[in-house]
């Protein structure tokens, strides 16, 4: 029974990922903008223009060249970047490392926060641990990255001189983006930890778990958490694929060699296949972050029945 | 409880021992004299290591400390040997290079004739990307009568040719190498310049070291290391913070803030990028000369240099910049409210919608500036419609002759030191972007392009400038300045006109 489902899941991704490349593609070359020009910077002459267009292949009706991506995208091939004259897959392999360490962290970081900080919230209710808690993931959700990232910088890298400014190096380089990055997703998972808690608090088998004389410990972790996290988990997987490619500001501010930055780069110099491959990339990581989501839900709740 | 303190005690004093120890060591790791490492903040990611694909010349910049051209300009934009030693055009379609000799690339591959053929032909094929290709679309082809001598052969006279080697400084490539390495070359990097490339991640750090067979001045530096840092604030940080000792791309409005830390030190300076306002011929108006004349004294230049670039440049005084050959200084148009509106009137303006394209980003603070220039024009009484976009759909519309508009700002780089770089692809009817059509300025600019004789081509070159600034077919405002800040240690670093920075000839405190 799961297994059908897992199959069905598994076609509507495939088939999901090929909608994205013809969107992409389309999108990419329906907005204004030509790559050899961009190639060629502002110090163009016409005959270098259509010489370049030419061997770019830029000049054949645009199914063709959808065709032609296609064919070698299903054999593998990527394409090469139109800037950095070098296979895409390297080019994006180079910055993906950056990225998936960079989410790794920042996952991290609000997991292991938000989830504590969320339940005491709920289990210490209108206290002045839940109104403190709660003000400061309602600053998370509020402060705006590049805001808290700079702060983060003159205050700990110009000021105190105890952290790098930039750049990705050993672990003091990880510090300031996953934390700037990871103080949103923290006040997303402490407010929806708490708010599922409480819900799940009052319902009338935790008071029955608690009727039977079971430990307030064992109530709220085993009875009431298990049931709480289901929506934490879909919500971490959702925002998981989205900061993998769209952590855009905090790459900026830090410098932090990401495909997210790469991505708005290559969209500004029209790098067509880059883009592409990023996207492509990005669509596949979400795609599957969302079908081990669900594979997930069966575990944590057995009553999912899928047909 | 004691017995467990005593357990920890034992396990951290051979750790804290070892620390010491190799921080110890590495405090004492080499004599004094070692040769110090540089760290610079960039804005702009060289994207490959293969200079034949540079299209942005900080990237080039960071390129250059590891490939050589065959010639390169000074800072007068004076001509200078590098791996070539000496030059001369043998008749009007072949120009000789005698090839400096002993030179050695990074791998080990001599430096010869093959090398410059190889490169040049490699970038001039039909099939080629390379955005240099323009660059050298003269040459016919390349002939090597000995190992150390090379010569052009171009499809017609061409005066311009020899200042277009060092667009953008055509690195030279080892031939074995490259075309071993095929596109791996675009992260590899093997040249003969004084630093070799060891470390290129895209977006993050080219690293190169001192390369200790070069034939030049042995390199001052042990390590250079380019960091890519492209937001103003982070990059400013990178300096304040005393990671890097210079940063480019200062925006004018944190120069004092900067200059006000006693470490640091602002130096801005005018480029030879001549900033305009281009007017298509698209409208009937737009085609009278009158109109134009009006539009070029309603702009308030002085204003525009002191408020909004903050004194970092002057009100051009030439379409071709002061330190470029061939430049003749005028006085700038003088603004004129009063005059501009009677302009108008004489010009018969009717108040027909002018649209005025603006980048928004490309240059800087393209979008402040064409917002002020919007302003002086509104005020003269020209009902002018600004639009503002993104680089990419700037250059469509204009280069690539895909939108309409009638004024556009931008600006043209000269690279070459040769006022043909901005002529011919700007004014002469058969390749420019407005339709503007003159001919005796085509007659001018033909002559001044296929004659070797340097008084002739001025000859005509002083024309054209006059009959620009008359006849006003583009609205020129100021040369772009540069703005870099440098930590105090950095000495001797002095930005080129060109807006190339190269760090050879520097040394830190």
């Amino acid at each position: 029974m799961s297994y059908s489902y897992i199959f069905y899941r598994a076609t509507q991704s495939i088939l999901l990922l090929l909608l994205a490349t013809v969107v992409v593609f389309l999108i990419l070359r329906l907005a204004p903008g030509d790559p050899a020009l961009l190639l060629l910077g502002d110090q163009t002459s016409p005959e270098g223009l259509a010489q370049l267009r030419k061997v770019m292949g830029l000049d054949r009706p645009l199914p063709e060249q959808y065709l032609n991506y296609l064919s070698r995208l299903l054999r593998g091939d990527f394409g090469t970047s139109i800037r950095a004259q070098r296979p895409v897959l390297t080019y994006v392999g180079y910055r993906l490392p950056a990225s998936l360490q960079l989410l790794a962290a920042t996952l991290a970081f609000a997991i292991l926060l938000g989830l504590p900080i969320g339940i005491i919230a709920a289990v210490r209710h209108r206290s002045l641990v839940d109104y403190s808690v709660m003000t400061v993931s309602l600053l998370g959700q509020s402060v705006p990255a590049f805001w808290l990232g700079l702060m983060l910088i003159v205050v700990f890298s110009v000021h105190l001189r105890l952290l790098p400014p930039s750049g990705r190096g050993g672990l003091a380089h990880l510090i300031m983006p996953s934390f700037t990055l990871g103080f949103y997703l923290l006040g997303l998972v402490s407010r929806l930890t708490r708010s599922e808690m409480l819900e799940v608090l009052s319902a009338d088998y935790v008071r029955t778990a608690r009727a039977k004389g079971l430990a307030e410990r064992i109530v709220v972790a085993k009875h009431a958490l298990r049931n709480a996290l289901l929506p934490v988990v879909t919500v971490l997987g959702l925002q998981a694929g989205a900061l993998l490619g769209g952590a855009v500001v905090t790459e900026t501010v830090f410098s932090w060699p990401g495909i997210g930055s790469l991505a708005v780069q290559a969209v500004y110099q029209r790098d067509y296949p880059v883009v592409q491959g990023i996207v492509l990339l990005s669509a596949t990581m979400f795609v599957l972050v969302n079908f081990l989501v669900d594979v997930m839900y069966l575990y944590l709740d057995p009553r999912i029945a899928y047909r | 409880m004691g017995r467990d303190k005593g357990f920890l005690v034992r396990a951290i004093a051979p750790l804290a021992i070892l620390i010491l120890a190799v921080a110890l060591s590495s405090a004492y790791s080499g004599p004094s004299t070692r040769r110090p490492e540089l760290t610079l903040g960039f804005s702009v990611d060289p994207v490959t290591a293969d200079p034949r694909f540079s299209s942005n010349i900080p990237g080039q910049s960071i390129q250059r400390h590891g490939y050589e051209p065959l010639i390169n300009h000074d800072r007068s934009g004076k001509l200078i040997p590098v791996l070539a030693t000496s030059w001369k055009m043998i008749n009007p379609t072949t120009l000789e290079f005698k090839l400096r000799r002993g030179v050695k690339f990074h791998n080990g591959e001599d430096f010869t004739a093959e090398s410059v053929k190889y490169t040049i032909e490699s970038i001039i094929a039909p099939d080629s990307k390379s955005p240099n290709k323009q660059a050298l679309l003269d040459i016919a082809k390349i002939e090597s009568p000995d190992p150390y001598t090379v010569r052009l052969i171009t499809h017609q006279p061409s005066r311009p040719l020899l200042r277009n080697l060092t667009f953008w400084p055509i690195g030279m490539l080892p031939p074995k190498a490259a075309q071993e390495l095929g596109p791996k070359l675009s992260s590899v990097g093997i040249g003969t310049g004084a630093y070799k490339l060891v470390e290129f991640i895209p977006g993050e750090r080219a690293v190169f070291e001192a390369y200790d067979g070069y034939w030049g001045k042995k390199p001052s530096y042990a390590r250079i290391t380019f960091k890519i840092i492209r937001e103003n604030g982070p990059r400013a940080a990178a300096l304040e913070a005393g990671d890097v000792m210079m940063i480019n791309n200062v925006p004018p409005d944190e120069m004092a803030r900067i200059n006000a830390n006693p470490n640091l030190r602002v130096i801005a300076r005018p480029t030879a990028r001549i900033m305009f306002v281009a007017a298509a011929m698209r409208k009937p108006i737009m085609q009278n000369v009158k109109f134009r004349q009006a539009l070029n004294v309603a702009i308030n230049r002085s204003a525009i240099v002191n408020s909004i670039l903050r004194k970092t440049t002057e009100v051009a005084r030439s379409p071709i910049p002061a330190m470029v050959w061939g430049s003749v200084q005028m006085a700038p148009p003088a603004y004129n409210v009063a005059r501009a509106r009677q302009l108008l009137k004489d010009a018969g303006y009717q108040g027909e919608p002018i649209e005025f394209l603006v980048p928004n980003g490309r240059y800087l603070l393209d979008k402040q500036i064409g917002e002020a220039i919007a302003g002086y024009f509104q005020k003269a009484g020209v009902n002018v419609k600004i639009n503002l976009v993104e680089w990419g759909q700037f250059a469509s519309a204009v280069f690539g002759k895909s939108g309409t508009w009638d004024l556009s700002l931008f600006g043209w780089g000269m690279v070459t030191f040769d006022p043909d770089w901005l002529f011919r692809p700007m004014f002469h009817s058969k390749y420019n972007l407005t339709g503007y059509k003159n001919e005796k300025l085509d007659s001018l600019i033909d002559a001044g392009r296929t004659t070797f004789d340097e008084r002739k081509a001025m000859a005509s070159y002083k024309e054209i400038q006059q009959l620009l600034w008359d006849q006003v077919p583009y609205l020129f405002l100021y040369n772009q300045p540069q703005i870099d800040a440098i930590n105090k240690k950095l000495k001797g670093y002095e930005p080129m006109p060109d807006e190339f920075m190269y760090f050879a000839g520097t040394t830190l405190e």
